[in-house]
C-alpha cells in the first residue's frame, strides 16, 4: 500500500507558496485549497494509465504528449486513456479489450494491452513472452482500493478480442492467490514462475537490471536465471521504443504501480515501484542502482566487456556483490537521504569533532598521492577531509559506506580494495585502505590512486591510531556515539513537532532525530518515508516548484520548507493551526543553528 | 639488484652462501654465522603468505579460524579486494611472523591479486571438497602461480570443508594425487572445526623458517630489503 496516496486520501487542504519573505508571509498570504479541489498533480493519483515515452528527463515530457490519444470502454463506463509522444501507432482493433467486473485493477489490465501491443509488434506476437508480461503488469494494485481493504480484492474476468489476453490474465488470478504475506521468502521450487508467485508481485519494489541483449544481470527480488523471459520482454519494450527516432522509454504508469526505466548502454535498469514516487525520484533510485555497478567494475571497464561479448553474462563480472547491492537499495528505502542527495552526519561534541578533524588532517598531509580520507561509524560520518580542488560527492560516500559496512571481512583485518567512485571519475579505480580502528565501529578509510600505496597507508593509519587512542578521542567518539549520537525530538523542545530531516545544503549532510512515537514500528516507519517522500516529490516538482508547503491532514501536519542553505521536512502534531506550526518551525531553526556545530560537520577539512 | 639475482640462480648454491648475505641488504635481517648451529634468524622478519583459490571455498573462514579460533556461522559473504592480517606462529625453532593476504576469488580481482603473487613466500591455495569445479580449476590456479608467484615460494594444496563428509565429491586421493603431480604439499581441513588449521599454518611458518638457513631462500628475502621501509617499521605498520 502506499503511503503517500494515503496521505493524499486524507487531506484537506492544500497551500503552495512560491516566494515569501518568511514562512510567516508564506503561509498567511496563501488562499486556501479545498476538499473537491486539493492541488494535486493530477496525473500522478488520477486513473490514467500513462505511458511516458521522450527524448529528455521524464517530468519534461509531461506537456509534449499527444499525437496519440486511445479511448478505451469497460463496464463502469469511465474512459481511460492511453497517452504517448508521438510514437507507438497501434492498431486499434487489437488495443481494444473490453472487461467486466473488473475491480480495482482495470487500468492496469489496459496498460498491460498496451504493452503487450508493443510487444506483439516487435516480436510478431510470441505468445509464451506475452502470458509472463501480463502477469507481471497484472500485478498492479490500485491502491485506493487497497487502503479498503487488502485482502479483498475480487477475482478478475477479462473478455477480449485477443486469444491471449484471455490465457494470459484470467489464468493468474485466483482468490487463493491474492492472500498475500509479503514477509514470507520466495518459494525456491525450480518449477514455480515468479510471476505466478503473489509474494514475488505484491514486492513494493522490483528492481531488474539487465544488458542490452536482455541478459539478466541483477534482480532484487528472486533469482535472474528464472526471470530471464521477462527480462526479455523488458527489453523487448525498451527496444520497440528506442528504435523510433529520438525517443527514450522513462516510465509507464498503472494505478499505484509505475514502472520506470533507466537505459545507460549497454545497461538497461528497470524498477517496478508501489511506493509513489515520482519518476524523478525513480530515476535517482535507478541511477544509485548503475552507480554501484560502475564501482565495481567502472565505465570503461563495463562498455569494454560488452563491445567484445555482446552477449556478456554480467553476473561473473558483479559476483560477490549482490548482497552489498541488495543492501544499498534497501538502505535506500529506509533512508530519505538518498533522495535529498546528503549524507548523514554522526552528532558529536564541537571539540571532538574539531580535534578528529585536525588529527585526520595532519595524517593525511604526511601522506603523498593520498586523495580522501573519512572516518565513519554506523553507517554515518564523523570526519571527512580532500585533497585540495577534488570534491567527494554524498553519492560517492554512500556508495563506500554501504560497502565498507555490509562487507563483514573487513572488520578483522586491514583491506586493500579498487573502487570506483562514479561522481569523481567513473573511468578508473581508486584504492581504498580500510581499518577499523581497534575493532570498534569506527572506521577509518584512505582513497588514493596508486595501487602500491598500502604500506604507506597502513603506516599513516597506525599513526592516526594511536593518536586517536594516546588523545581519548577513540573512547570519546565511542562514548559518544552511545550517548549523544541518537537524540530525540524532545530535546528540540519543540512540543508540536513529532518528526524532521534537516538538510544543510552548503554541506549536503542531514540530520534527523531518532523516529519516535507514533511512527514507531515498522508500519509507522513507512508511512512516515511515505510523508518525506511525497513532500520531496512535491517541492521538487520541475513545473511546479515549491518552497513551501503545508499538508494537514486529520492525523497530522505536513510542512516542508527549501530555501538556498537548507531543505526542512517536518512532521507535526494535526491539531495545530498554521500560526502555532510556523512558530514551531521557527523555533526548530533556532534550536538548529544553535546545535549546527554539534549535528554537522560543517568546515570542509583540506589538505594539500 | 636484479643481475645479481640472476647470477645468484646460475652461480650455484653453494658459491653464494656468504657471498649474498655480504652483499645484499637482507643482511641486516639475519646472519648466518659459520657454524649452522648458531645461526640467529631475525624474527621480526615478515614472511609474506596468500590465501588463493576460488570464491566460495572458505579463505576468510580458515584465516578467521586460524586468527581467532572462530567459525563465522551463516551466510557467505565474499571477500572485496585484499584482506591483510599479521600473526605470529610459533615453530620449535622459534617464532615466525607471517603477514598474510587474503584475497578475493572472484574473476575480476584477479589482475589485483596476480600482483601481490611476486612478492609472497608461501601460498595456500585453498579448494572445497564439495565443489568439484573449485578442484577442477586448481590446475588454472597453479598454472597462474608457476607463472606470477616466485620459483621458490612454498605452495601448499588445501582441501577445505573436509567435515562436510555427506556432500563431500572430490576424494581424497584425488587431491593427493595432483598435489603428487604438481609436487606441493597436500592437506585437508576443515575451517569449521579447525581441523588442521593451525597446523597449515605452522607448517609454512617452520618450512619457511627453514629456508631461511639455505642460501636458496636469500632470493626470496632480498625482495622486501628492495623496499626504503627498515624492517622494523614494516612489522609495526601491518602489526595489530
Amino acid at each position: 500500500m502506499s503511503d503517500i496516496e494515503h496521505v493524499e486520501g486524507r487531506v484537506r487542504e492544500i497551500h503552495l507558496a512560491a516566494e515569501s519573505a518568511t514562512i510567516l508571509d508564506a503561509v498567511e498570504n496563501l488562499s486556501p485549497g479545498s476538499i473537491s479541489e486539493p492541488c494535486f498533480d493530477v496525473t500522478d493519483s488520477s486513473n490514467d494509465v500513462v505511458v511516458v515515452v521522450g527524448g529528455g528527463f521524464p517530468g519534461s515530457t509531461e506537456s509534449s504528449r499527444g499525437s496519440f490519444s486511445r479511448t478505451l470502454h469497460h463496464s463502469s463506463g469511465s474512459i481511460t486513456q492511453i497517452r504517448a509522444a508521438n510514437v507507438v501507432d497501434v492498431d486499434q482493433q487489437t488495443v481494444i479489450a473490453r472487461t467486466e467486473r473488473v475491480p480495482a485493477k482495470e487500468a492496469s489490465d489496459y496498460g498491460e494491452e498496451m504493452v503487450r501491443k508493443v510487444h506483439m509488434r516487435s516480436r510478431g506476437g510470441s505468445m509464451e513472452k506475452s502470458e509472463i508480461l501480463t502477469t507481471e503488469t497484472v500485478s498492479c494494485v490500485d491502491v485506493e482500493e487497497d487502503i479498503a481493504d487488502e485482502n479483498a480484492e475480487g477475482p478478475l474476468h477479462v473478455e477480449c478480442t485477443s486469444s491471449y489476453l484471455q490465457e494470459g490474465v484470467t489464468q493468474p488470478h485466483s482468490d487463493q492467490q491474492d492472500e498475500v504475506d509479503s514477509s514470507k521468502p520466495l518459494p525456491d521450487q525450480e518449477e514455480l514462475d515468479y510471476t505466478q508467485i503473489p509474494e514475488w508481485r505484491n514486492q513494493r519494489r522490483q528492481l531488474f537490471v539487465f544488458s542490452n541483449s536482455g541478459k539478466p544481470v541483477y534482480t532484487r527480488h528472486g533469482d535472474e536465471d528464472r526471470l530471464v523471459t521477462l527480462c526479455g520482454v523488458m527489453q523487448a519494450i525498451v527496444s520497440v521504443v528506442n528504435d523510433t527516432n529520438d525517443n527514450q522509454l522513462w516510465s509507464m504508469r498503472a494505478i499505484g504501480t509505475t514502472i520506470s526505466f533507466l537505459i545507460r548502454t549497454p545497461l538497461v535498469l528497470v524498477t517496478v515501484a508501489k511506493t509513489g514516487e515520482s519518476d524523478r525520484q525513480l530515476v535517482l533510485y535507478l541511477n544509485y542502482v548503475y552507480d554501484f555497478i560502475i564501482s565495481v567494475l567502472t565505465a570503461p571497464q563495463l562498455s569494454r566487456i560488452f563491445i567484445r561479448y555482446p552477449n556478456f553474462d554480467l553476473r561473473r563480472m558483479l559476483s560477490g556483490t549482490e548482497k552489498i547491492l541488495d543492501r544499498l537499495v534497501d538502505w535506500f528505502d529506509e533512508d530519505f537521504g538518498f533522495l535529498l542527495g546528503a549524507v548523514r552526519c554522526m552528532p558529536l561534541p564541537p571539540p571532538l569533532r574539531e580535534s578528529i578533524n585536525s588529527l585526520l588532517t595532519h595524517s593525511c598531509q604526511k601522506t603523498p598521492n593520498l586523495v580522501f580520507a573519512l572516518v565513519i561509524a554506523k553507517r554515518q560520518l564523523i570526519s571527512v577531509t580532500r585533497l585540495k580542488k577534488y570534491i567527494l560527492h554524498p553519492s560517492d560516500i554512500r556508495i563506500l559506506i554501504n560497502l565498507v559496512d555490509t562487507s563483514d571481512s573487513f572488520k578483522t583485518a586491514e583491506a586493500w580494495i579498487p573502487i570506483c567512485l562514479p561522481k569523481f571519475d567513473a573511468g578508473g579505480f581508486l584504492h581504498a585502505y580500510i581499518h577499523y580502528l581497534r575493532e570498534s565501529p569506527v572506521c577509518l578509510i584512505y582513497l588514493a590512486v596508486d595501487p602500491s600505496l598500502f604500506h604507506s597507508l597502513a603506516q599513516s593509519s597506525a599513526n592516526f591510531v594511536s593518536k586517536m587512542e594516546s588523545s581519548g578521542n577513540l573512547d570519546s567518539v565511542l562514548a559518544a556515539m552511545s550517548s549523544t549520537a541518537f537524540y530525540t525530538v524532545q530535546q528540540t523542545s519543540v512540543v508540536e513537532l513529532r518528526h524532521f530531516v534537516y538538510k544543510a545544503s552548503s554541506a549536503a549532510q542531514l540530520t534527523s532525530p531518532v523516529i519516535g512515537h507514533p511512527y514507531v514500528d515498522e508500519e509507522g516507519r513507512q508511512i512516515l518515508r511515505g510523508f518525506y517522500r511525497y513532500l520531496h516529490r512535491k517541492m521538487h516538482c520541475p513545473t511546479r516548484a515549491a518552497k513551501i508547503i503545508v499538508v494537514t491532514s486529520n492525523t497530522e501536519m505536513l510542512l516542508g520548507w527549501v530555501s538556498g542553505t537548507f531543505e526542512l521536512y517536518a512532521v507535526l502534531e494535526p491539531s495545530i493551526t498554521k500560526h502555532q506550526a510556523v512558530l514551531a518551525i521557527e523555533k526548530l531553526m533556532r534550536w538548529m543553528k544553535k546545535e549546527e556545530s554539534q549535528l554537522f560537520t560543517i568546515n570542509s577539512q583540506v589538505f594539500s | 639488484m636484479d643481475a645479481w639475482l640472476f647470477n645468484e640462480r646460475t652461480g650455484g648454491l653453494a658459491a653464494t652462501a656468504t657471498d649474498g648475505v655480504e652483499e645484499c641488504g637482507s643482511a641486516k635481517k639475519f646472519s648466518i654465522a659459520e657454524d649452522p648451529d648458531t645461526v640467529v634468524c631475525d624474527e621480526s622478519f615478515v614472511h609474506k603468505t596468500i590465501l588463493v583459490g576460488d570464491s566460495g571455498v572458505g579463505k576468510t573462514s580458515f584465516l578467521v579460524q586460524f586468527d581467532t579460533g572462530k567459525f563465522q556461522h551463516g551466510c557467505f559473504a565474499a571477500t572485496v579486494g585484499i584482506g591483510f592480517t599479521t600473526k605470529t606462529v610459533l615453530t620449535p625453532e622459534g617464532s615466525v611472523k607471517l603477514q598474510i593476504w587474503d584475497t578475493a576469488g572472484q574473476e575480476r580481482f584477479r589482475s589485483i591479486t596476480h600482483a601481490y603473487y611476486r612478492d609472497a613466500h608461501a601460498l595456500l591455495l585453498l579448494y572445497d571438497v564439495t565443489s568439484k569445479s573449485s578442484f577442477d580449476n586448481i590446475r588454472a590456479w597453479l598454472a597462474e602461480i608457476k607463472e606470477y608467484a616466485h620459483d621458490d615460494a612454498v605452495i601448499v594444496l588445501i582441501a577445505n570443508k573436509a567435515d562436510m563428509q555427506s556432500s563431500r565429491v572430490i576424494r581424497r586421493e584425488d587431491g593427493e594425487r595432483l598435489a603428487a603431480e604438481f609436487s606441493v604439499t597436500f592437506m585437508e581441513t576443515s575451517a569449521k572445526n579447525g581441523h588442521n588449521v593451525t597446523h597449515a599454518f605452522q607448517m609454512i611458518a617452520t618450512n619457511l623458517r627453514q629456508r631461511q638457513y639455505f642460501p636458496r631462500s636469500k632470493l626470496i628475502n632480498i625482495t622486501p630489503a628492495d623496499d626504503d621501509v627498515p624492517p622494523s617499521n614494516r612489522s609495526s605498520c601491518c602489526g595489530r
